[in-house]
């Protein structure tokens, strides 16, 4: 026996047959479901290789070197973005409190409510911000308000599914001791929860803005407003002006990472 | 006495946060006037949509069909070649498996930046490289899943007992044998856990990434929102609505059983 294997042995006396049967399975599911998604798949090695030289040659132009002179139109773009991920969140963090209550095992006594709440809201976050964006700019013309609908939308499902996770870690006691004194139940949200609540919520709501920054950057692609439709302008028609486009979204979305993250974690 | 719920820093990051706020509704146009004029006008529209302004041609529905397939195909495919090309990067991302602190700050550097771009503009870039299709979506969302769940598993593996990886080390054991017989089996789980999450993601992905050409049920959602064929486009938001609720409840489900 090596010494790994005895090494291995000591610390990992179950290396069992069970877990390579599971390894095996995984592999197998995994090639099963290759093969599936690449048959008839319009994807071929031609085209990869064909690909591969003028991405190279497209990078080339973008960053070597970028034109700083559209930094201007950039930040103008930047600005946007961020102008409507902050509102899409503000809008998702308040409307998504009344969901979360109610998706909550712990404050609503009625068994099916929390359950049509947590369905309501998962239903919410199937539909892709692009989508939603799309129809509104059909229904209230193109533009960034549209952009900040569609954001504001699709994070409620998110920020209200974490919402109720928390809640309902919420210590039991102190709201039965706050009922027991006398506090009505809109008084024992207010007293009992809120407070313990808060903060967390707070970082639910920084740590899905990060999200909304990146898809801000995209909302421009179908007219709904940011610095996408800067891309769309520029691509295939300016390459070095994309490459200004890309480094700023690349400095923008990490320092909004780095901010909230930072932010976030003294909150915890 | 229990500390008061808001301290005064707590009034001036409201005032900070609030004036953020209005600089942002003024300038995307947005207002309470603005959504109450533009209420009535989403509910017109979408009552265009609906089966009941006018009935839903059937016989199109092989083609979403074949649409929706190709959604479904690029975000499965994306995800097993993605998750497979994390578990040997992830080695020189995570501090327990990188040789050194140089090694970990360039992986770590690198998996940041790649993260840093937008799923649809990268796919928006590879369509002007790779062409039409479901090809560039595809690559896309590869580096996507790549970067996700590489992240969250070099952060699973700085947190995992550090036990069974110094035995081996004991003995003797490289780098690739700590990876393999230590780290590996204890994160088996979250690997396939962060695989899922990263797919609930491609899945919603990949249902818009024909709007930028990238293949897809996105591509006649685009095609026929912009011929105003209503009927078509109910049509199309319902089936992709079912498809990517029904992938992402299972998916989430699972992911429940693992952890």
């Amino acid at each position: 026996m090596s010494a790994i294997e005895q090494a291995n042995r000591f610390t990992r006396p179950s290396r069992t047959g069970g877990e390579t049967a599971r390894l095996v399975i995984y592999l197998v599911l995994s090639l099963a479901v290759l093969a599936w998604a690449f048959s008839g798949l319009e994807v071929s090695r031609e085209r990869v290789l064909r690909g591969l030289p003028q991405m190279a040659s497209l990078f080339k132009e973008m960053f070597f070197p970028p034109d700083w002179s559209y930094t201007p139109k950039v930040l103008t773009g930047l600005r946007e973005s961020l102008q409507i991920a902050a509102l899409g969140t503000a809008i998702a963090a308040v409307l998504a409190l009344p969901f979360g209550a109610l998706a909550a095992r712990n404050l609503i006594p009625l068994r099916g409510v929390p359950f049509v709440g947590k369905t309501l809201l998962n239903m919410i976050r199937t539909f892709p911000e692009l989508v939603l964006a799309l129809v509104f700019i059909k229904a209230l013309g193109p533009g960034p308000f549209a952009g900040v609908l569609a954001v504001g939308f699709h994070s409620i499902g998110m920020i209200g599914k974490l919402y109720a996770e928390r809640i309902e870690t919420v210590d039991k006691n102190a709201l039965e001791a706050l009922a027991a004194a006398g506090a009505s139940p809109l008084e024992v949200f207010r007293y009992g929860v809120v407070p313990e609540v808060l903060p967390d919520f707070l970082s639910f709501a920084l740590y899905r803005f990060d999200l909304n920054v990146r898809a801000a950057t995209v909302l421009g692609l179908v007219g709904a407003g940011g610095i996408g439709t800067l891309i769309q302008f520029q691509i295939n028609n300016d390459w070095p002006k994309v490459g200004t486009i890309l480094v700023g979204i690349i400095i923008t979305v990490g320092l909004v990472d780095f901010i909230s993250a930072k932010f976030r974690s003294r909150l915890a | 006495m229990p500390k008061p719920p808001f301290p005064w820093r707590g009034w001036v990051a409201a005032g900070v946060v609030l004036a953020i706020l209005v600089w942002s509704a003024q300038g995307t146009g947005a207002s309470l006037k603005a959504f109450a004029e533009g209420v009535p006008q989403m509910l017109a529209y979408f009552q265009k949509l609906s089966p009941s302004h006018k009935p839903w041609p059937l016989d199109y529905l092989p083609e979403i069909k074949d649409r929706l397939l190709e959604t479904v195909k690029i975000s499965f495919a994306a995800t097993v070649i993605g998750a497979a090309l994390a578990l040997p990067f992830v080695m020189v991302a995570t501090r327990p498996l990188a040789a050194n602190g140089f090694v970990y700050t360039l992986g770590r550097g690198f998996l940041n930046l790649i993260r840093t771009i937008p799923d649809l503009v990268l796919a928006n870039i590879l369509v002007a490289g790779f062409g039409l299709g479901p090809l560039p979506g595809l690559l896309a969302l590869i580096i996507f899943t790549f970067g996700v769940v590489t992240k969250l598993l070099a952060d699973t593996i700085e947190t995992v007992d550090a036990g069974p990886m110094e035995a081996i080390a004991a003995a003797g054991g490289t780098r690739l044998q700590r990876a393999v017989f230590a780290i590996f089996p204890q994160i088996a789980p979250d690997y396939i856990a962060y695989s899922l999450y990263a797919l609930e993601i491609n899945v919603r992905v990949a249902a818009v990434l024909g709007l930028v050409g990238a293949g897809g049920i996105g591509q006649i959602l685009y095609r026929d929102i912009n011929f105003f064929m209503y009927s078509r486009v109910g049509m199309i938001i319902a089936a992709t609505f079912v498809v990517v609720f029904l992938i992402d409840s299972t998916s989430s489900w699972l992911r429940s059983k693992l952890v």
